[in-house]
């Protein structure tokens, strides 16, 4: 009896606060799936109502992030150093709008800098304006070994002053150094520095008060048109899509 | 978008304003949507996607995207839509007829 009950507190003593970090992969995986289970059966159920009831759906049972955010975090907090919570912080960052991006980013700062899996995360912090983001984009800047990793926290610390009027030399300077540096990183299909140079263009010649840069082009039946042909009228530019 | 833009079209009928697209849709889809919705002004068509090379040029990320320009073609007004679209025009108009 008194081994069974030392043996009990042996164990108790030894259950880690941490799950071992095979676990923390196992469940990170687990929380991931099992959201995505849950999306799947409303997208089905979706696709499959009729029309006039899809917003109705959408509103009402739309599986909300939160829930499965929430273990993740935990799961972060506790296993710091494991390798495998940076799927979870990635996951948390596109899933979830305004979460606690910054404990996460703390986390990766302190141990997953040199994670070339961090991209994910990094790149999603470009749309997150906050001071904080801003440090921690500055930090993956200077501090990562990953080039890439760094130029995408370039790119990203860049979009955050993108919109700022005031900013636009500092803006002007990150962007060419990007092209510089990064004229081969591709994110989602995309390559980055194309869209640099558009972003580029546009702080330079596409304020208000700049004279609209040119645009030669042709209409659908291949036609040649020019925006300058219509100089003397009043003009509104719409990038529009039929969707 | 559509009757708005119409909306604004038919007041502007015969003063120096025009819309000039940049559509971003397949061929068949464009011809199809300005047929459908009555789309009576020009559109740049730029190749059929999102990653169109004056859409990328003008680092367009979201969809609209507006620009005003006066009748000098400079940029006056950015993302106006619907009553503030209205205003910008009105505005620039003034400066082109003042009476």
């Amino acid at each position: 009896m008194k081994t069974i009950l030392s043996l009990i507190t042996v164990l108790s003593f030894a259950l880690p606060s941490a799950i071992a970090q095979d676990d923390a992969e196992a469940k990170i995986k687990e929380i991931i799936d099992a959201h995505q289970v849950k999306v799947d059966a409303f997208t089905k159920e979706i696709q499959a109502a009729p029309r006039e009831d899809q917003a109705k759906i959408y509103r009402e049972k739309y599986p909300k992030p939160d829930g499965a955010a929430e273990q993740l975090m935990e799961i972060i907090k506790a296993n710091p150093k494991d390798p495998a919570v940076v799927d979870a912080a990635n996951w948390i960052a596109q899933n979830v709008r305004g979460g606690d991006n910054a404990a996460i980013a703390d986390v990766i700062v302190k141990h997953h800098l040199d994670d070339e899996k961090i991209l994910n995360f990094v790149s999603t912090m470009g749309y997150n304006q906050s001071e904080e983001s801003r440090q921690f984009l500055k930090t993956v800047m200077e501090k990562s070994k990953i080039k890439d990793v760094r130029g995408m926290a370039l790119y990203s610390y860049a979009a955050q002053i993108e919109r700022d009027e005031k900013k636009v030399d500092e803006y002007t300077t990150l962007i060419e150094q990007f092209v510089k540096e990064h004229s081969d990183l591709e994110m989602r299909g995309r390559n980055l520095a194309d869209r640099a140079k558009g972003k580029l263009f546009a702080a330079k010649n596409l304020r208000i008060g700049s004279e609209a840069p040119e645009i030669v082009g042709k209409d659908v039946d291949g036609n040649e048109m020019k925006l300058s042909d219509y100089r003397g009228k009043v003009v509104v530019i719409d990038f529009w899509g039929d969707w | 978008m559509y009757p708005h833009e119409r909306s604004l079209v038919a007041r502007m009928k015969d003063k120096p304003f025009t819309i000039l697209g940049v559509n971003s849709d397949s061929a068949e889809r464009y011809k199809k949507a300005i047929k459908e919705n009555e789309i009576t002004w020009p559109s740049f068509w730029d190749g059929g996607n999102t990653g169109g090379s004056i859409a990328t040029q003008w680092a367009v990320s979201g969809w609209p995207t507006i620009y005003v320009l006066d009748a000098k073609g400079v940029i006056r007004y950015k993302n106006v839509r619907g009553e503030a679209m209205d205003k910008a025009v009105d505005a620039l108009m003034k400066e082109v007829e003042p009476f």
